[in-house]
């Protein structure tokens, strides 16, 4: 049976069984023994190859053909959908981590766990649709310089937005964000998922940092203080 | 030619004997042998093709009953267009039968 599925071969042969388990059981109540009845159910049913070849014709030679290729039609359309589908809701997951619990997503110990200060904070920005948070600063020498490590976390109102819409996002605002120290240093680096990120930056004892963004018309500045401790005498 | 029309004949027959129930394949053999009076013993086997044929066209359609043994039968049951081909196709081997058995009817008033 060449033209049908492995399912409707299965199921030809699940029914045929039936039918000769039906005669050799009507063949044992009318007193056959159970080889002899088996033998002429077998016998009465005729040719294997001949019944397969009647099974055959009932189905068009293209079938089979048809069959797979609406199967994976249907694959490929749910791949369409559904993969974009996955994408929204793992972005709207972290989207809702970003703004309930970013330090479930990086913490600045993950970049360095040898900080002498780290300080939870929660200073808060708007720009345009999302919300930027500094939530966590760490110093690695919190009485001298070295670097110092800002968590800094960013998410969308709309829960359902695309990664990237168009402007400020956080996976685009990353890349626009300027930090500098009021000693004039930059990142030298920084790792980041797509609601949150960890920047790496050199400090002097003292330093605050600044934090600009200015975009497509979206802008906002920020001083994050560091916890500096007082230098013993 | 004579495999399809004995197929056709098997379509009739086994339309028509869903006509009064739903039945499985083991079932119509059986039937057909005791209302026939044993003439029309088939190789069993040849039947599942016909009744395929019948579920493609749309003529029956099939559903699975357990029996009280636990074994799953496979049920045939007569559908409105089958209830609609049996009473055309019947016609058409009336109007055949009644045609051969007004030639043989004449040909034994000429003997």
């Amino acid at each position: 049976m060449h033209r049908l599925t492995r399912r409707e071969e299965e199921a030809v042969r699940q029914e045929l069984e039936g039918h000769l388990e039906d005669h050799i059981c009507a063949l044992m109540e009318l007193g056959y023994d159970e080889a002899l009845a088996e033998e002429r159910s077998v016998t009465v049913m005729g040719d294997p190859a001949e019944i397969g070849r009647a099974m055959d014709r009932q189905y068009p030679p293209f079938w089979l053909a048809v069959k797979r290729v609406v199967m994976a039609l249907t694959l490929v359309a749910v791949l369409l959908v559904g993969m974009p589908l996955c994408q929204t809701l793992d972005n709207t997951a972290e989207n809702l981590r970003a703004c309930f619990c970013p330090e479930k997503l990086a913490v600045v110990r993950d970049f360095n766990d040898q900080l002498g200060a780290v300080e939870e904070l929660d200073l808060q920005v708007e720009c345009g649709d999302v919300t930027v948070r500094v939530y966590q600063v760490g110093l690695e020498n919190p009485t001298g310089g070295g670097m110092a490590y800002l968590a800094i976390s960013a998410w969308d109102r709309r829960f359902f937005a695309e990664q990237v819409p168009g402007d400020a996002t956080a996976a685009f605002l990353w890349n626009r964000l300027e930090l500098v120290t009021s000693s004039e240093m930059k990142p030298v680096g920084g790792h980041g998922w797509k609601w949150a990120y960890i920047y790496e930056i050199p400090v002097n004892y003292g330093d605050s940092v600044q934090m600009t963004y200015d975009r497509y018309g979206k802008k906002f500045d920020l001083t994050v203080e560091l916890p500096w401790e007082v230098r013993g005498e | 030619m004579r495999k399809k029309q004995n197929m056709e004949h098997t379509q009739l027959l086994v339309l028509s004997l869903l006509a009064g129930e739903d039945m499985y394949g083991y079932q119509m053999i059986v039937e057909l042998a005791r209302r026939s009076d044993r003439t029309f013993e088939m190789k069993e086997g040849t039947l599942y093709p016909v009744l395929h044929g019948l579920e493609r066209d749309g003529l029956v359609e099939a559903y699975q009953q357990e029996t009280h043994t636990g074994r799953v039968r496979k049920y045939y049951h007569l559908t409105r267009r089958g209830a609609a081909q049996l009473k055309e196709d019947a016609a058409a081997w009336n109007t055949y039968a009644g045609a051969v058995n007004a030639v043989l009817r004449s040909s034994a008033s000429m003997a």
